[in-house]
């Protein structure tokens, strides 16, 4: 089995791993957080080009609530305007406010458009703002090849102008199983000597077998000579000889990207960053092979995306502007 | 590099009209020599068709005998409805499209695909399919769809069951005219395509020319109903997705709708007392009348009212009060 286009999916981030992130305006970077960017249902049946009603699902993660009010879906790159949602029945006022009129399929992944302000009205002096997503390959199993990312569309508002900036995790995640582990730290040898001390700080471990099989914690220091991790709190159990093996199964998450003061401060560009935010369309795209890191994403992995807004001084209010970002990949390697 | 089972693509860019899987050439024929091409496809008119020899093995035993798919785009004409003229009643008119003719025995046309209109002033898509012997072994009629605006069409023959797919616009349409069967043409040798022409021996009042504009013929020799693949054809375009390159190639979509602010400010303010100037960061000044914004003030003062008496003139009512810091004037014209 391939991978799957709804295997990759976008996500606010946070300050802290496992959290929701109900506050569009603090996707600044920093962890992937558990809330994705619209509330996500699937089409149950074939919407043609001039189709004016969308069967759907009930919603993936949340109920039919959230969907409460909400004007806008959005089903590929195409934004439609809709009366309110109460059933799995959507009712369309206007297909593709954003000139963007496509078929869809049964299975297709359709968003809620609930909120406008993933943007707020807070600019810096060069009348710019920025926000940072994350996008993660969701399946279990499946690698994303070749993965490339550019704007299918730009903004319809000639007067702003939207680049992105793609970042890529410094360790993207990885298994391991430790030597000997307590309360307060955890020890796996076979990382003596790979990476420098405190390459792994703030990053998340997840243990996954033993007495504290489900529980993560933020890993405060590395130590390189000795392979230990340090935790920033206590885990639940303590280690028992008696008890317990040794051998913990664990998953430490891919590394989180820089985060930003505020939204009006530019991230900074680095060895895991692009050279510069960019304009970026089908024919110029930008790659997450950063600095040979591989163009691939695995299961589990995941690359960051920082959006600049960047409104000329002449504009004048625009509702409904839009942007669709893509990411692009192959099934095959 | 095209996947093998494109056997014919005529995309309409420009004047030469060519088949790029084949690199042949379609001739243009008629009275009309005239072509119109644009970048929306090839605009289709009386007294001319195009023809062109199609390279596809249709011989029995090749891979033909398994399916047969054609697809295009199309801008539909309404030219209305024909009026029998024996009967005086109104009948559909047709439409040709494209006629599927074979070559090694003369000008037998086992595939006929034309428009019929409507009394609903839509218009239908009809297939004809001759048998060996070139009478009519079935007819399929699908539709509605709305004349003068974009449609795709996916035909996919399934020549071993002798079923028919057909999708307009990425939708999947049942025949009209009930269950018919596909014929499985294992007696086709050769055949060329001819677009806008019509088959009848003569013209009859319920025929006529197509004034539709056409676009991304494609032939296939497979049944291709998979509905991501037409997917891929409706919303990248064909060329995109008959592309060897593209087909392990998935996209993952994330839209964002916001609202743009105002970013106009106003920068400076002159009162020279004849008007007032404002300079707006967009470089542009306004010009006002004092007076304008001396209108637009609220009234709180009850001793105001003499001074509103003095340029205010009020006719036949019961003249002017102030209420909740709004200058109500009772029933009264105001001159100003």
């Amino acid at each position: 089995m391939s991978i799957a286009s709804s295997d990759i999916k976008f996500y606010l981030t946070s300050v802290e791993p496992d959290m929701f992130q109900t506050n569009f305006s603090q996707s600044l970077g920093g962890h992937p957080s558990l809330s994705g960017i619209y509330p996500e249902s699937t089409l149950s049946s074939t919407v043609g080009l001039y189709d004016m009603e969308i069967n759907v699902n009930s919603p993936i993660l949340e109920s039919w609530e959230i969907w409460e009010g909400i004007e806008y879906i959005s089903i590929g790159g195409e934004i439609i305007r809709v009366n309110p949602i109460s059933s799995n029945v959507i009712t369309v006022i206007q297909r593709g406010i954003n000139s963007i009129s496509w078929m869809h399929i049964a299975g297709d992944v359709v968003r809620g458009i609930f909120r406008k302000d993933i943007f707020n009205n807070s600019f810096n002096l060069d009348n710019k703002q920025y926000r940072c997503f994350a996008v993660k390959n969701t399946s279990e199993t499946d690698t994303a090849y070749n993965v490339s990312f550019y704007n299918l569309t730009d903004s319809l508002n000639s007067l702003t102008t939207i680049k992105t900036l793609i970042e890529v995790p410094k360790f993207n995640g990885g298994n391991g199983i430790s030597t000997s582990w307590n309360k307060s730290r955890l020890v796996d040898t076979s990382f003596i000597g790979f990476y420098p001390d405190d390459y792994f700080k703030d990053h998340f471990l997840r243990v996954l077998d033993g007495p504290n099989a489900g529980d993560n914690k933020l890993i405060s220091s590395f130590d390189s000579e000795t392979g230990t991790f340090i935790f920033y709190d206590f885990w639940r159990v303590d280690y028992d000889s008696s008890l317990y093996s040794n051998s913990l199964l664990y998953f430490i998450d891919p590394s989180p990207c820089q985060r930003i003061k505020s939204g009006t401060i530019s991230p900074i560009i680095s060895d895991n960053t692009e050279n510069s935010f960019m304009i970026t369309t089908d024919s110029y795209r930008s790659n997450i092979d950063i600095n040979g890191r591989g163009g691939n994403l695995l299961p589990g992995q995941i690359f960051y995306i920082w959006v600049e807004r960047d409104i000329n001084k002449k504009s004048e209010l625009y509702e409904d502007n839009s942007i669709v970002l893509n990411v692009n990949f192959s099934t095959e390697e | 590099m095209y996947i093998d089972s494109l056997k014919a693509l005529l995309s309409f860019s420009s004047l030469i009209i060519e088949d790029s899987v084949s690199n042949s050439f379609f001739n243009v024929n008629g009275e009309d020599t005239d072509v119109i091409v644009s970048t929306n496809g090839y605009q289709m008119k009386s007294r001319q068709y195009l023809t062109g020899d199609l390279n596809i093995e249709m011989s029995s035993g090749s891979s033909i005998s398994n399916g047969l798919t054609i697809s295009f785009s199309l801008v539909p004409a309404s030219p209305g409805l024909a009026i029998n003229p024996y009967t005086g009643l109104t009948e559909s008119l047709r439409m040709p499209l494209l006629n599927f003719v074979r070559t090694d025995i003369g000008t037998d046309t086992p595939i006929i695909i034309y428009e019929t209109t409507g009394i609903d002033n839509n218009n239908y898509l009809n297939i004809e399919f001759l048998d060996e012997t070139s009478l009519l072994y079935s007819l399929f009629t699908f539709g509605p769809y709305s004349p003068f605006i974009f449609h795709y069409f996916w035909i996919s023959l399934d020549l071993s069951s002798g079923e028919i797919f057909v999708f307009i616009d990425g939708k999947s349409f049942n025949d009209l005219n009930g269950s018919n069967l596909v014929p499985s043409f294992s007696y086709l040798n050769a055949i060329s395509l001819e677009i806008n022409k019509n088959t009848e021996d003569d013209y009859s009042y319920y025929i006529a020319s197509n004034y539709g504009i056409i676009q991304d013929i494609a032939i296939f020799n497979e049944k291709y109903n998979d509905i991501s693949f037409i997917q891929k054809v409706l919303n990248y375009g064909i060329s995109y997705a008959v592309d060897e390159d593209n087909v392990p190639l998935l996209d993952q979509h994330q839209s964002l709708l916001f609202n743009d602010p105002s970013m106009i400010k106003i920068t400076s303010f002159v009162d020279d007392m004849s008007f007032i100037y404002l300079a707006r960061s967009d470089g542009k000044i306004l010009k006002g009348s004092p007076l304008f914004w001396e209108s637009r003030r609220v009234f709180s003062e009850n001793n105001e009212l003499n001074s509103i008496s003095d340029t205010v003139t009020i006719e036949g009512g019961d003249g002017a009060s102030i209420d909740s810091g709004f200058l109500k004037i009772n029933d009264s014209i105001v001159r100003l």
